[in-house]
This record gives C-alpha cells, structure tokens and sequence, in this order.
C-alpha cells in the first residue's frame, strides 16, 4: 500500500471509532481552570487572562468533582491544571498534593517564570507528571509579546530548572504568529541545546485576545511555511511536533505530530472554568451553546453523561459546505475551539491551504 | 533535545472489541487482507526510506515509563499491543502551486462573504512595557471563586 492509502485507511478506522465514541464518551482527560490570575499579559491569551481577575473555586470544591469521578468511572482521567498561570492558584500545592493523594495522574501549563529550584523540586515531590511551558520568541520579542520584562530569562530558568531534575515530561510550546515565524530557526538552536521533551508549535488560533489581532494570524503561506519547517526537523528525527488543532490534509497529517487529527473535545475531554462552569475544552468560547452546566449546582458525572450533545455531533453537519467536503469525514468541521458558534461555521480552515 | 520517541498507537486488537462484531468498514478490509489479523507484517523495503504511519498515541498507565502529555492525544484502547502496517512508497506530490484563497483565518472564499475582520492592535513595543504591580501589604485574604455576575 502506498503512503496515502495507509493514512486513508487509518483517518476512516478513527473516524469510526470517533463515532462510537460520541455515543459512548470516556473521561480521560479534565482540565481545571484554577485561575484567570497571571504575572504576564500575553497579547494572544486564548483566555484573556490579566493581574486582577479571580482565582478559581475552593480547593475542596475539585477535590469533590475527583471523588465522583473515581467513584463513577473504573480509570482516573489525567488532571490538567491551566489558568492564567496556576501556580499563583493560593492553594496550589495543597490541592496538588491531595490530587496525586487520591491517584490522579497530573500535569500542568505554565509561563516558567515561577519555576525556581524550589519549586520544582515542589512540583516533583507533589507528584506534577507532565507540563507544558510557554515560550514565544526569542528574548525581545517573548518579553514583549507577553508584557513582562524579564519573562524570558525567568521562563528559561524556570524550564531548566525541571530539566535539572529529570522526571518530567517536559514540553516547550511556541505560539507561532505572522511575525515570530521568522525566528524558528533560531528558537531550534536554542530548544535543540536543551534537554527538553518535545518543542510542541501551534499556530496562533482565533481565541481570547488573539481574535482581537488578525494581522498577526498566519496567512496560507506561514502555515505552509510551518509545515515544512516541522517536517524537516522531523525528518531528522528531532522531537518537534505541530499541536493537535486542525485536520491537515493527507500530506501533513501523521507527518508533523505522531497521530492524525481528532478533536476529543466532549468525548474524551472536559474542562471546569474559574467560576465553576462545565465545558468541552477550556480554549472553546464561552456561550450558552457550549457551556453545559456549573458543577456548583449539579453533579459534574450527570452534565459529563447527560449534557455535551453539541460536542457529541460531528461540527460539520451544522455547516452545508463543511458537510459536503469530501474531507468532512476526517474533519468533522475541525476543532471545536475554533468553530464559530454564532454563525455556524470554522474559524479555520486548511483546505485549499495545505491540500485541495 | 531528548531523542525522539515516536508515539504508538494501540488499535487493532483492541479496536475490534471497541467497535464489536461488525467493526468497521476499514477494519474489516485489514481483515480481508490479512487472516491473522492484529498482528501485521511488513512487507519488503522499496528505495525509500521506510516510515511508519501511526494513527494517534495512547498514554500508558502507571506501569510504563512512557510519560503522559497535558497537550497530545490520549490514550483510545486497551493496553494491548498491535503493529500496523509500515508504509512504503513516497507520498503523493502536493500541488506547490499558490492558491489564491484567502487566508486561513476567515471562511474560504465558498463560505458566506459575511465574514468581517476585527480590529486589533498588536502586543505593546519594548519600550512600553509596563511594570506589573507589586502586591499591597494589606493584600486582602483569598476569595475562591468569582463574583456571580463575572462573565
């Protein structure tokens, strides 16, 4: 079988079993959105996170929703702990360690510029398995993008300070806009001479701040652009993958990232917001069609089981053109987080971008 | 970097049970193919270099070593292990030729031309850059949760 017709095969054994798992969803992943709080103002926040916005729930409060989800269901989802930047959560230490207490894995997302040696060694001891760190640029231009002066240089530290200590998964995201695109390369040379897991890239998506910024989205021929750069590397066996956002078409999809393109929002996924609503992914916009209870007056098992149809349904099957694509089947519309509620349509799309 | 570790992914085996005795129309040809299916061998190597084409990765429980991801794809089947075919060939030759559609950001031109951008402004210059406030030492105590008219 030649390349494609192996690919082919595999997207229509995922797109069925996608379908039995819309009929069957199987928790294996909740985020919790400790807070909105955060030492950085990023122009991009997908949650458009600032210095004075609320922290999340008491740590009571999810440890109540694990309780019922390990009564509930035989395996633990993997608890994702996100914000704003979560280590300024209050409790965060406390609420971790009593996370891993009751034998949920967990991982986090961070800016790194908290991550002292201390703290790390924290994180290790509280049972942290996996986080994600963010870095934009090089030093300006990361400084500036996220309104800290000195938030490179922190955020590095912080970075190799859990390398230091060997028993993370460590992944460095880099939002890739129509600007920093130029300094990929240079940004290998520097993730190339670190120790680090995986340098995950993403493009800049249509959520929070970002949607606020068209200019510096990635016009058709950066996100060419980006594929290829991620190939080339890959090609070489190097650890750089493109996030999980998008279907790519035949060419790149199982190419730049080890898997194809299968949005798990409400299937797999579920995310509690600040203030205790119940969503599919934490980076899907907040509206009455997407959030689909608050765990504060309902239980979270009876919206994860009886809620989520809108995530239950192919996306494509709301729009006629999305609908009549041959690709609908792999797509299913794309990304949930990046569907445009209002008006019933994607926000992106690769066709006619990466393949015809 | 650490060197690169491919994700596997678990399907096959477990994929039948998954989608039960009628299966699916994909996997039923691989096992058309193949009698003794779940367990594939690979055919011989062409001239090129040889790449196995893996559908998504699984997490492994707390057994493996293998580490979980917050970003990544999560684990879909049972823990039992199954190859897939390797893929031999090049891949098809994508059309280089610049299209004319919009970009990415925006429906397509086929979509509804309703589409309007916003307006933005971009993250603020070097030389801007304000300093984020230190706490007060009258910092009042936590509050968990936002205030009920909090959008």
């Amino acid at each position: 079988m030649t390349r494609n017709e192996i690919k082919t095969r595999n997207l229509d054994t995922l797109a069925a079993y996608h379908e039995k798992l819309r009929k069957a969803p199987q928790l294996r992943q909740l985020f919790f959105e400790l807070t909105l709080r955060c030492n950085e103002h990023c122009f991009h926040c997908g949650s458009s996170c600032a210095g004075d916005l609320p922290h999340g729930l008491a740590p009571e409060v999810y440890l109540g929703v694990l309780d019922e989800v390990a009564e509930r269901y035989e395996k633990k989802p993997l608890v994702a702990v996100t914000g704003g930047e979560p280590l300024l959560y209050p409790d965060f230490f406390p609420l971790m360690e009593a996370v891993r207490d009751k034998g949920f894995r967990w991982g986090m997302t961070s800016n790194g510029t908290l991550i002292d040696k201390e703290t790390a060694r924290h994180l290790k001891e509280a049972g942290m398995r996996t986080i994600s760190l963010s870095i934009d640029g090089t030093e300006e231009t990361h400084d500036r993008y996220r309104g800290l002066p000195g938030a490179y240089r922190m955020g590095m530290e912080g970075i190799q300070n859990l390398i230091d200590l060997d028993c993370f998964n460590v992944m460095v995201t880099t939002v890739v806009n129509h600007q920093n695109i130029n300094e990929l390369d240079r940004l290998f040379e520097i993730f190339d001479n670190m120790d680090i897991n995986v340098w995950r890239l993403t493009g800049l998506e249509p959520i929070g701040r970002a949607e606020k910024v068209p200019e510096m989205h990635l016009t058709a021929d950066d996100n060419r652009r980006l594929m290829e750069f991620i190939l080339e590397k890959r090609s070489k066996k190097l650890p750089v993958e493109y996030s999980c956002c998008h279907f790519l078409g035949l060419k790149y999809e199982a190419e730049v990232r080890d898997w194809y393109f299968l949005c798990n929002a409400g299937v797999y996924v579920a995310g509690i917001l600040v203030n205790g609503d119940v969503t599919a992914c934490l980076d899907i916009p907040h509206g009455p069609g997407t959030i689909q209870g608050n765990i504060l007056k309902e239980k979270f098992t009876d919206i994860w089981e009886n809620r989520f149809e809108i995530f239950r349904r192919p996306l494509s099957e709301r729009n006629e053109t999305c609908a009549s694509c041959p690709q609908a089947k792999w797509c299913r519309g794309g990304s949930y987080h990046s569907w445009d509620y209002d008006h019933d349509r994607p926000k992106v799309c690769m066709k006619g971008i990466l393949f015809e | 970097m650490k060197p690169f570790k491919r994700k596997i992914m678990l399907i096959g085996l477990a994929a039948s049970t998954l989608f039960g005795s009628a299966g699916c129309t994909a996997f039923n040809n691989q096992a058309e193919e193949q009698p003794n299916r779940g367990r594939y061998e690979k055919p011989d190597a062409d001239d090129n270099e040889l790449e196995d084409v893996y559908g998504p990765p699984a997490f492994f429980d707390e057994d493996n070593n293998e580490p979980v991801a917050v970003y990544g794809p999560p684990e879909y089947f049972d823990e039992e292990d199954n190859e897939l075919e390797d893929v031999y060939g090049p891949p098809e030759d994508f059309d280089e030729e610049d299209n004319q559609l919009e970009d990415v950001y925006g429906p397509p031109e086929y979509f509804d031309e309703g589409f309007n951008e916003i307006e933005g402004v971009y993250g603020p210059p070097a030389d801007e850059l304000e300093d984020i406030p230190e706490p007060e030492d009258n910092e009042p105590p936590v509050v968990y949760g936002p205030p009920e008219d909090f959008q």
